[in-house]
């Protein structure tokens, strides 16, 4: 066990010490397709013998108290009393980049953070030591693609006034300092810079692009331009507009006992006055309905990275046990089928992985990974295979009962955590699922049959109409992506040739 | 910059780790640091840190045991280490008993100028061409 403590404003250290253990992974990883001695996947037999229990996860989640305070907010508590901690959770509808306007893409995201860089009566600081001197965790953010700005704060429950007192403070009275914005666009600048040169946010930042057009979400960063133009008035109207209590969920998990709490919320968050800011989405686009390459150059560039997707559903959408669970035969873990294939029997890749994200809005399903760039036909070719095999023929028996046990399981072994029992229960008020939408979810998931499944990969998951993005050595690679659908150019602004060419004019994207 | 030891039956390493901005010079990031050992060993250090460590403590005790993995865990090395799984029960006292005192002899003993090794990474010099980090 390693006793390591923060003495600075960097927390590098864990970080580093994973990071570092990545590095090792994916250096024995790489040589191992090399000198492969092990038995490609297809020779494998599965025996099944180990002792798995057949029974139906029976569960019932401690349902927390829900109560509205007369501004709106809407109030869960969750009593755990097993340790002496609580966690706290504004999530503020209505407030996050979803709603920035288009020439101010950060704008949410720049309000968040700097909430805790000052206050009417307290300096960043202040703020800043006394959080640290009370041991407890606060932040706020807003991250793309998300409606919402997250206020977080976590703590021992015997001095949870302070710091609790210190949460609604920086909620409420913010004070925006210039100095504070202007260290925040310094920093922020850099950060874009880096993001630029990385593949995997190249790719994500193109398919989101193509998949949502005008639609907000396909906004993945700032801009220098957008940063420069933020002031300290900006980021005061966006909290005076846009924080309004009819539009938040407070959520409040731990060492709380309700009837001593309720008087405490009442008095700290009663100067909060609804506004007329609106928490509604816009209509989900459709999704993509025919099939096109995006091709992100980067010379030199060793692997391809590739990620192919479409859009496919909101979250309340009765179809969202059934993809969990194709997810998780294609491609969600190390036992998936893109993994055994790409990587195990292929030696193609450290890893591939599907994945299916679904919001407010529709979100995409995606399937993708870092290919070394010499075997990105052979990926391309794979990638499909599996798409079209998911689609074409019913996932056999037993794979299908092991996907179902897996996810499962993990829903099992994540109800320990009183903050994720807590962030159920957000989950379940966010998106208006029923009060025993989480009881019910592990016998949903053991319902899902081979024909459901089999029914939304071809409702959903379609090689003909997804997006393909490549991010690789474009003289190596065009060629190839080419065999698989017309091919377009995007820069690291993820701007295909002509709207960079018409950006040139000055207008906002 | 973050710093610690390990927990270990035999020797442990006391470590500071520090991620320089760039266009910093690392000789000053060193002097600063071993200032810092200095003021504690000189001027030890004061009743108001000693809270806050102790607080922080109870914090990081406390998150780390809602884990089941991590109780057993802990167990496991308390009895492997220390012949003493009853230390999850009783850590944080023993913890509670260290005086400023102890914190200051400790430096004196341990963060000496001759003790020490230090590594120094520093990237190589930029190719031409490549962006702005």
């Amino acid at each position: 066990m390693r006793i390591w403590r923060n003495i600075g404003t960097f927390k590098l250290l864990a970080a580093t010490i994973g990071a570092a253990a990545l590095l090792h992974g994916v250096s024995w990883s790489q040589t191992s397709p090399a000198d492969d001695k092990s038995i490609p996947a297809s020779k494998v037999e599965r025996l099944n013998r180990a002792p798995v229990s057949k029974d139906i996860l029976r569960v019932r989640l401690p349902r927390p108290v829900e109560t509205i305070l007369p501004n709106g907010i809407n109030v869960l508590i969750l009593e755990d009393h097993r340790f002496p901690l609580i966690n706290v959770h504004f999530e503020i509808n209505g407030s996050g980049p979803i709603y920035e306007p288009s020439n101010l893409p950060g704008l949410a995201g720049a309000t968040a953070q700097q909430l805790t860089e000052g206050t009417k009566t307290r300096t960043s600081k202040q703020i800043a030591e006394q959080i640290d001197s009370l041991g407890a965790n606060l932040s706020a953010f807003a991250p793309f693609g998300s409606g919402s700005t997250v206020l977080t704060a976590s703590g021992l429950s015997d001095n949870f006034d302070q710091w609790f007192a210190l949460t609604t403070d920086v909620l409420l009275h913010p004070s925006f300092p210039t100095d504070e914005l202007t260290q925040y666009k310094g920093r922020a600048k850099p950060i874009l810079l880096q993001q630029r040169v990385q593949p995997n946010f190249l790719a994500n930042q193109t398919l989101n692009r193509v998949l949502y057009g005008a639609y907000p979400a396909a906004v993945m960063s700032s801009t220098p331009e957008s940063i420069d133009a933020l002031t300290p008035a900006m980021l005061a109207d966006w909290h005076e507009n846009r924080y309004a209590p009819q539009n938040t969920i407070l959520a409040i998990s731990g060492d709380v006992r309700v009837s001593t709490l309720m008087p405490k919320l009442r008095q700290a968050l009663s100067d909060w006055q609804k506004s007329k800011a609106s928490a509604n989405f816009p209509a989900s686009p459709p999704p993509a309905s025919k099939t096109k390459i995006y091709l992100v150059d980067r010379p030199g560039s060793v692997q391809t990275t590739l990620l192919m997707g479409n859009l496919a559903i909101e979250r309340g959408d009765p179809d969202y046990p059934a993809l969990i669970v194709l997810n998780e035969v294609l491609g969600a873990s190390a036992a998936s089928r893109l993994f055994l294939n790409l990587r195990e029997e292929k030696g193609y890749t450290y890893g591939v992985y599907s994945s299916v994200s679904a919001r407010k809005y529709a979100g995409p399903w995606t399937a993708g990974g870092d290919l070394r760039t010499e075997v990105t036909d052979g990926a391309m070719t794979e990638f499909l295979r599996e798409l079209n095999r998911i689609r074409d023929e019913k996932v056999p028996d037993a794979e299908l009962d092991s996907a179902r046990r897996s996810v499962v399981a993990r829903f099992a072994l994540s109800l320990e955590s009183p903050q994720q029992l807590i962030g159920y229960a957000i989950t379940r008020k966010s998106y208006n699922l029923p009060a025993d939408y989480w009881d019910k979810y592990p016998v949903q998931i053991a319902m899902i049959t081979a024909d459901d499944v089999q029914r939304v990969a071809k409702k959903y998951v379609d090689p003909a109409t997804m997006q393909v993005v490549a991010v690789g050595d474009a003289a190596k690679i065009k060629g190839v992506m080419e065999k698989y659908g017309t091919v377009e150019m995007v820069d690291a602004a993820g701007k295909t040739a002509g709207e960079a060419s018409k950006s040139v004019g000055g207008a906002q994207p | 910059m973050a710093g610690g030891l390990e927990m270990r039956r035999g020797t442990s390493l006391f470590e500071g780790v520090a991620s320089l901005k760039p266009g910093q010079d690392p000789g000053e990031v060193e002097k600063l640091i071993y200032e810092e050992f200095d003021r504690i060993k000189n001027a030890g250090v004061t009743p108001a840190e000693m809270e806050k460590i102790r607080v922080q403590d109870r914090l990081q005790q406390a998150e780390s045991m809602t884990s089941t993995l991590n109780r057993a865990r802990t167990l496991g090395r308390y009895a492997v280490y220390f012949h003493d799984p009853n230390l999850v029960n009783t850590i944080l006292a023993n913890y509670s008993e260290v005086k400023p005192s102890d914190v200051q002899r400790v430096a004196r003993q341990y963060l000496g100028e001759t003790r020490r090794t230090v590594v120094l990474t520093v990237p190589k010099a930029p190719t031409p061409g490549t962006p702005d980090r």
